[in-house]
């Protein structure tokens, strides 16, 4: 049958029959196979590895890398304070120095009232009292 | 239209569940032996076909609607078996092709391998193409994917693909005459 409105490529015909062919051939090669229900454990496994991997929650994620976050600051205050106490030592001894040159050691004793400092320590007996109150192990006690 | 829905419903957080384990069922197969016919070990394209679903799930937010998805699928299934033969170069210090060309002299022994004589000889043929030859040839040759769609997955021109399927055509007869 002739049809001359429509055209077709040249050897149309013959290509589609190679080429349906070809497909045909090669989706029923046995060259590669799979182990038996294959397709079907594949996916099981997929679903259930999704799952697990699911099962960890975004806040706990989160939570965790907050707390890192959290103690690398701690560590970078730290260490940036021990050297800023460094820096404190060394100015005290400059201020000892510097007091010890300018002011003379009567003046400095009379400015500070040693006996409040030794009135404020607690008397034995209170310490004993407490401690008996709130049963403080003999043990410590004693080595106290 | 069926396509459409599909990845409406794989974007959404209540109907993604249901949605993919659609996407596994359509394209399980069709991915595997896309896989396969590039590692030709059963174990390694199982490991492949799971990685690669894995990553679909996770990152199917990013997919562009305005791509086709099995495309997009493609894309993703050729990087990892390219990302897990890296690997797997990387252990045995060596490169990606000798991995291949290993793996097709594993297939004699093969029990998940039937082929005849003549189909082993053409395996062992595409094996010693340059990896990326081989992946244009086993997706032109094998899975009959036209240029335009090996071009979106592979990244790379069409006429640079026809050149090189043409080129591995010519190296496989010379090596299969030889």
């Amino acid at each position: 049958m002739n049809n001359n409105e429509f055209n077709i490529p040249e050897n149309y015909f013959t290509d589609f029959e190679y080429k349906l062919l070809k497909k045909v051939n090669k989706n029923s090669s046995k060259e590669f196979t799979v182990p038996e229900n294959y397709f079907d454990n594949v996916e099981t496994k997929i679903l259930k590895k999704i799952k697990k991997k699911r099962k960890i929650p975004v806040y706990f994620i989160r939570s965790i890398s907050i707390a890192a976050a959290l103690a690398i600051l701690i560590t970078i205050y730290r260490i940036s304070t021990a050297d800023k106490s460094f820096d404190v030592a060394l100015n005290q001894d400059e201020i000892i120095e510097y007091l010890s040159e300018n002011i003379d050691s009567e003046t400095l004793n009379n400015e500070i009232d040693i006996s409040q400092i030794t009135n404020t320590s607690i008397p034995n007996e209170e310490l004993i009292n407490y401690l008996e109150e709130n049963e403080i192990d003999e043990e410590i006690y004693n080595n106290l | 239209m069926e396509e459409i829905q599909l990845i409406k419903s794989l974007k959404s957080s209540k109907t993604k569940d249901i949605a993919f384990k659609k996407l596994l069922e359509l394209y399980k197969e069709r991915l595997y032996w896309h896989i396969r016919k590039f590692v030709k070990i059963h174990e390694d394209a199982d490991d492949i076909l799971q990685n690669t679903f894995i990553k679909i799930y996770r990152n199917i937010a990013k997919f562009n609607e305005n791509a086709k998805l099995y495309t997009w699928m493609y894309r993703i299934a050729t990087n990892e078996a390219i990302n897990f033969l890296n690997k797997k170069a990387k252990m045995q210090f060596t490169d990606i092709d000798s991995v291949l060309l290993e793996n097709v002299n594993k297939l004699e022994n093969d029990s998940y391998y039937n082929g005849t004589e003549i189909e082993y000889k053409l395996q062992k043929s595409i094996a010693k193409l340059p990896y990326k030859q081989q992946l244009v040839f086993t997706m032109k040759y094998y899975e009959d994917l036209k240029y335009s769609e090996i071009s979106e997955i592979l990244d790379t021109s069409v006429g640079a693909l026809k050149a090189s399927y043409h080129l591995a055509v010519k190296k496989i007869k010379a090596d299969i005459v030889k």
